[in-house]
């Protein structure tokens, strides 16, 4: 085939190395994310089932109804049934309000289990892991229970009308959750005994649960159905979620760490497409005269344009082909480097990503090589007698339309995030106009200073002015790879320091609740003389809110309201507590007086003013306060947090028992025994566990971010040296004449080192700007973060481009003064 | 046969109109051999492209055997050179990737010329090339790309030969062999010669001579 033989001669000739190079790597970057992200999203999918044990999971307050039982069946779905209530568990004299779950036999049907058989060990030696639950007839316990029970492994417990023998103490359970809903001590026991314990009755504020798990589409097909059919009836007693709904950390996490390998893939693929148009660019220019030639032989224009599509088709296929395998091979690499954290492994994915990347492919072509090359079938004929004669090149303009439209379409394909798409063509666009303006504005001056500047300073003065818009075009796709890479560090940055705030490692992992005021002293020396720290101790009073200005609020209203449509924990403090942030009104207006502060998300879905006045019940009694501040709230602050803060003077005297949270270390654990010994009335509830598990989680998607830094870093160098050797061929015979004429090898390359110098500082300098508007973009329209301004950039961009472009610009240009000019004229022709 | 008829070439400047070529009349029997020779900025190389066909004139006609090639557009344009025309460069126009077989292969290939190797190899031994067929330009010196070039224009099997400077970026002795080649080959392949230049030895070689000067024909003999 002709158009293969001249593929084949071209790619001898060296002619297609970086076009090649650049379509092969805009494929690969997209399909090792893509098949990666798919992968890890599956895997920590799988990871976040376990924490509801189950990939969908039916929550009901009746028992589940069959339908949904033989629905799932005939889905070919597995299924599981969960029961928990709370209910008074006796030993002796000993009694505690636990919290019990009855579990079926496949329980979990995702994650599991650890248990151990010693209770508060210094370390993990004696966990093991189990993906059964209990058996009939016996009970597993969590180790808390022990010390208020008075009681070791082995002996048994009273759950209803049942005795059953404790065999085993539960260490973590996969669908524990983090809430205070489950602040008894978990006892958990098979659902075959449920009946035996007579503990269910009607009317039992009991809830039930279906856990449904199989493959992604049987789990959707049933989930759509699921859609279809709770209706009305059922709504106030049956609904579901999903792994990802179950933990919002989590799914903060896997959100973040998807749109952070997403922005890494866009950033490749970009950079990608940088090289591929400036290569074809190059391409284009050398291929003029062969065109030119073959047109003096006779080939007409469509026969010429006819070639060059299929040689353009053939050579995409081909590097599609090759893309693909190496995106294969990078997401193992990427795969490998975290393994330790994946011993599971992780499901295969489907044929999307290699869909999407070849696609890429496809669009890269069409919007960054095709635009180039677009002109050569109109080449005019008479070149062959006079070279000098202008080509028609297709407009500028319509080229950076024609790529821009392929990039939006290319960064939206891929994305599917608009935000995230104009971000990075506002932030590029600002660069090119900002960058073009400077760099102009700078050539002129530096023209000037030239004729009084020495040898070296004026020659490469002279080659900028001479070649000023090439040199801007240049300067432009340095500046672009040096806003991308900026734009990565930092938002892998920011992501990083944003999840260590979340969850630093001496975060709060326990919560004391219910210590009752004449204990909280002598718990607060007893923390100390363990060297514990508790976060602030706040009191608490149960109320529930029933009156705004003197009108009873409809129930209707409170349910809109999460969070206030039952009895809250009502707090006093005189200090705004350190994870909140008063958003509107004051702090105390009048300390004394009867006010109070409510969290704004909550004052939001009520639909409240400041000023009015409100009306609590607490246990029956009623107090009134005016809404004097409404305030943000960290719920992920691990600490003590309140809808309904009041000041001091108000709730004292209704009985208030207390909280605090503090860190454990594992081998601290031994202090719950002890404490519990001593004040069995206090309620530790232990989050150690969730939190290890995300921040786990947060480790394999942050090992994943660097690993995809580096391959964008790739990208990037490969950018560099496309927009070098779009002007080598120019550099070459100048120099190669320069040197003819006596010019020393100093002299040639101090003038290239200078040039390539200025153009680095220039593309830095405005690449730190794109990156900073992009950052601050990203940061506040993807991310949900804050907005952090980078003062690293502007130092390191600059810094990094100058140093950066030069070398690479001399590395590549040092044959040209090494190398006889005779061979170099005679190469270039 | 090649004709012209009252051929004329003007070119927008920034000074205004320039008149290249003006009223140019030729007829060139077949399989003479015509130098064309002049001046620098005669008009000579634009002559030689639109009797080429690789170029429109601003009027007049042009006749390359039963073709007018001034009416047609530039694919038929093209038709008529892929039937009748060959070009010889004076800066060889050899395609730098290419090895000097490859060079020669191209245009025959380009055709659909199933035996486009055999017969580019049988013309370069034909130059003196049959050692150098897997050598690249920049391997050859400029009388061996020269011959490369010549070797892929007879390749071609043309009508009319044409021959831009063949030897202007040779030294006087590969010059003299170079157009010792040329003559012989084209006596042996019976084309039409049409060959610029502005050597009084090579202009002398052909069975006739034009000479112009500021676009006009000042001797035909």
């Amino acid at each position: 085939m002709l158009e293969l033989k001249l593929l084949w001669r071209d790619w001898k000739g060296g002619q297609l190395g970086l076009i090649a190079a650049s379509l092969v790597l805009a494929v690969a970057v997209v399909a090792g994310v893509a098949i990666l992200a798919e992968r890890v999203q599956s895997g920590l999918s799988r990871e976040a089932s376990g924490f509801i044990a189950s990939d969908l999971i039916i929550h009901s307050s009746i028992e589940v109804p069959q339908l949904y039982w033989n629905k799932a069946d005939e889905l070919g779905l597995q299924t599981a049934e969960s029961t928990g209530f709370s209910s008074m568990i006796f030993r002796g004299n000993h009694t505690h309000l636990g919290t019990v779950k009855a579990v079926g036999d496949l329980y979990p049907l995702r994650g599991e289990l650890t248990i151990t058989d010693v209770p508060f060990a210094p370390d993990d030696s004696t966990w093991v892991t189990t993906d059964e639950g209990p058996r009939a007839g016996e009970a597993w316990v969590e180790e808390r229970l022990l010390p208020i029970m008075d009681m070791q492994l082995g002996d048994s417990i009273e759950v209803g009308n049942l005795a059953l023998p404790v065999t085993k103490l539960i260490i973590s359970e996969p669908d524990r959750g983090s809430g205070f809903s489950v602040m008894g001590a978990r006892v958990m026991i098979n659902a075959s005994d449920l009946p035996a314990t007579g503990v269910v009755q009607p009317g039992s504020r009991v809830s039930y649960h279906l856990l449904v798990a199989g493959e992604n589409a049987q789990v959707q097909a049933y989930q759509e159905w699921l859609d279809s059919v709770i209706n009305e009836d059922y709504n106030e007693h049956l609904h579901y979620h999903l792994p990802e709904e179950s933990e919002e950390r989590l799914q903060n996490a896997l959100e973040r760490g998807r749109s952070f390998l997403l922005l890494a893939g866009t950033v490749g693929v970009l950079l990608a497409a940088i090289a591929l148009a400036l290569s074809s660019q190059r391409y284009a220019e050398r291929h003029k005269d062969s065109i030119a030639l073959m047109k003096s032989w006779g080939l007409s224009a469509s026969r010429i344009r006819s070639i060059l599509f299929r040689q353009i088709a053939i050579l995409g296929l081909i590097c599609t082909l090759i893309g693909l395998a190496l995106g294969v091979a990078i997401h193992y690499v990427l795969l490998w480097s975290i393994r330790e954290l994946l011993p599971g492994g992780l499901p295969p994915s489907g044929i999307g990503p290699y869909l999407v990347a070849s696609l890429t492919g496809i669009f890269c072509l069409l919007g960054f090589a095709l635009p180039a090359m677009w002109h050569l079938p109109g080449i005019e004929p008479l070149r062959v007698l006079r070279r000098d004669l202008p080509t028609s090149a297709l407009s500028l303009g319509k080229r950076i339309v024609a790529g821009v439209a392929m990039l939006v379409g290319i960064l939206f394909f891929y994305s599917a995030n608009l935000l995230m798409t104009f971000s990075f063509i506002g932030g590029a666009a600002v660069v090119a106009l900002v960058l073009g303006g400077m760099a102009y504005g700078l050539m002129i001056l530096f023209k000037r200073w030239a004729t009084r500047a020495g040898s070296i300073f004026r020659l490469s003065v002279g080659n900028l002015w001479r070649r000023k818009w090439q040199s801007i075009v240049q300067m432009i796709a340095f500046s672009f790879t040096i806003m991308l890479l900026l734009v990565m560090i930092s938002m892998r940055t920011s992501l990083l320091e944003d999840w260590q705030l979340q969850l630093p490692e001496d975060a709060p992992n326990h919560f004391l609740v219910n210590v009752a005021p004449h204990e909280v002293d002598s718990v607060r020396d007893k923390l100390a003389s363990h060297q514990l720290q508790s976060a602030e101790w706040y009191p608490m009073v149960r109320g529930r809110l029933i009156k705004q200005n003197g009108e009873m609020i409809l129930e209707e209203r409170l349910d809109q309201a999460d969070g206030l449509d039952r009895e809250v924990n009502l707090t006093w403090a005189m200090q705004l507590p350190d994870s909140n942030e008063i958003v509107a009104g004051e702090w105390w207006k009048s300390p004394g007086k009867a006010e109070f502060s409510m969290e704004e998300e909550v004052a939001g879905e009520l639909g409240v003013e400041l000023g009015d006045m409100f009306t609590f019940s607490l246990g029956g009694i009623e107090v009134e306060a005016e809404l004097t501040s409404l305030r943000s709230v960290d719920w992920d602050s691990m600490k003590p947090n309140f809808f309904i803060i009041f000041p001091e003077g108000v709730l004292e005297k209704y009985s208030p028992n207390w909280i605090t949270s503090v860190f454990l270390e594992r081998e601290d654990k031994l202090f719950i025994n002890d404490l519990l010994s001593e004040y069995p009335t206090i309620l530790v509830v232990a989050l150690d566990e969730i939190i290890n598990r995300i921040r786990l989680v947060i480790d394999r998607v942050s090992m994943g971010l660097e690993m995809m830094l580096l391959l964008v870093l790739a990208c990037g160098a490969m950018v560099l040296f496309a927009a070098i050797a779009t002007s080598f061929d120019e550099r070459a015979q100048e120099s190669a004449i320069l040197r003819t004429l006596g010019s020393s090898r100093k002299i040639v390359l101090g003038a290239l080192l200078l040039e390539f110098g200025f153009m680095g500082f220039m593309a830095g300098l405005v690449g730190a700007l794109g990156a900073q508007i992009a950052v601050f973009a990203l940061q506040y329209l993807v991310f949900n973060m804050d907005l952090v301004l980078y003062g690293w950039i502007w130092l390191v961009g600059p810094l990094s481009g100058t140093i950066i472009v030069a070398a690479m610009g001399l590395i590549r240009s040092y044959p040209l003064v090494t190398t006889p000019p005779l061979i170099s004229l005679r190469a270039l022709g | 046969m090649i004709t012209t008829k009252s051929l004329c070439k003007t070119v927008e400047t920034n000074d205004g109109k320039l008149e290249l070529l003006k009223n140019i009349d030729i007829e060139i029997e077949t399989g003479q051999s015509i130098a064309i020779v002049g001046p620098s900025g005669s008009g000579k190389s634009t002559l030689l492209g639109l009797i080429a066909g690789l170029d429109m004139p601003t009027s007049g006609q042009i006749y390359l055997d039963q073709y007018c090639i001034t009416s047609m557009d530039e694919e038929e344009r093209a038709k008529v050179r892929s039937e009748l025309v060959g070009f010889v460069f004076q800066t060889f126009q050899l395609l730098p990737g290419l090895s000097a077989l490859e060079n020669v292969a191209l245009p025959l290939e380009l055709r659909g010329d199933n035996n486009a190797i055999a017969d580019a190899k049988m013309y370069l031994d034909r130059v003196g090339l049959a050692e150098r067929y897997d050598h690249y330009p920049r391997q050859l010196s400029g009388g061996e790309q020269q011959r490369v070039a010549l070797a892929r224009a007879f390749a071609c099997k043309p009508s009319i030969l044409f021959a831009d400077e063949p030897t202007g970026n040779l030294d006087a002795k590969t010059g003299e062999k170079i157009s010792d080649l040329l003559f012989q080959l084209n006596s042996e392949e019976g084309a039409t010669l049409i060959l610029v230049t502005h050597e009084a030895r090579l202009a002398e070689r052909c069975q006739r001579q034009l000479v112009i000067e500021a676009g006009e024909i000042t001797r035909d003999a």
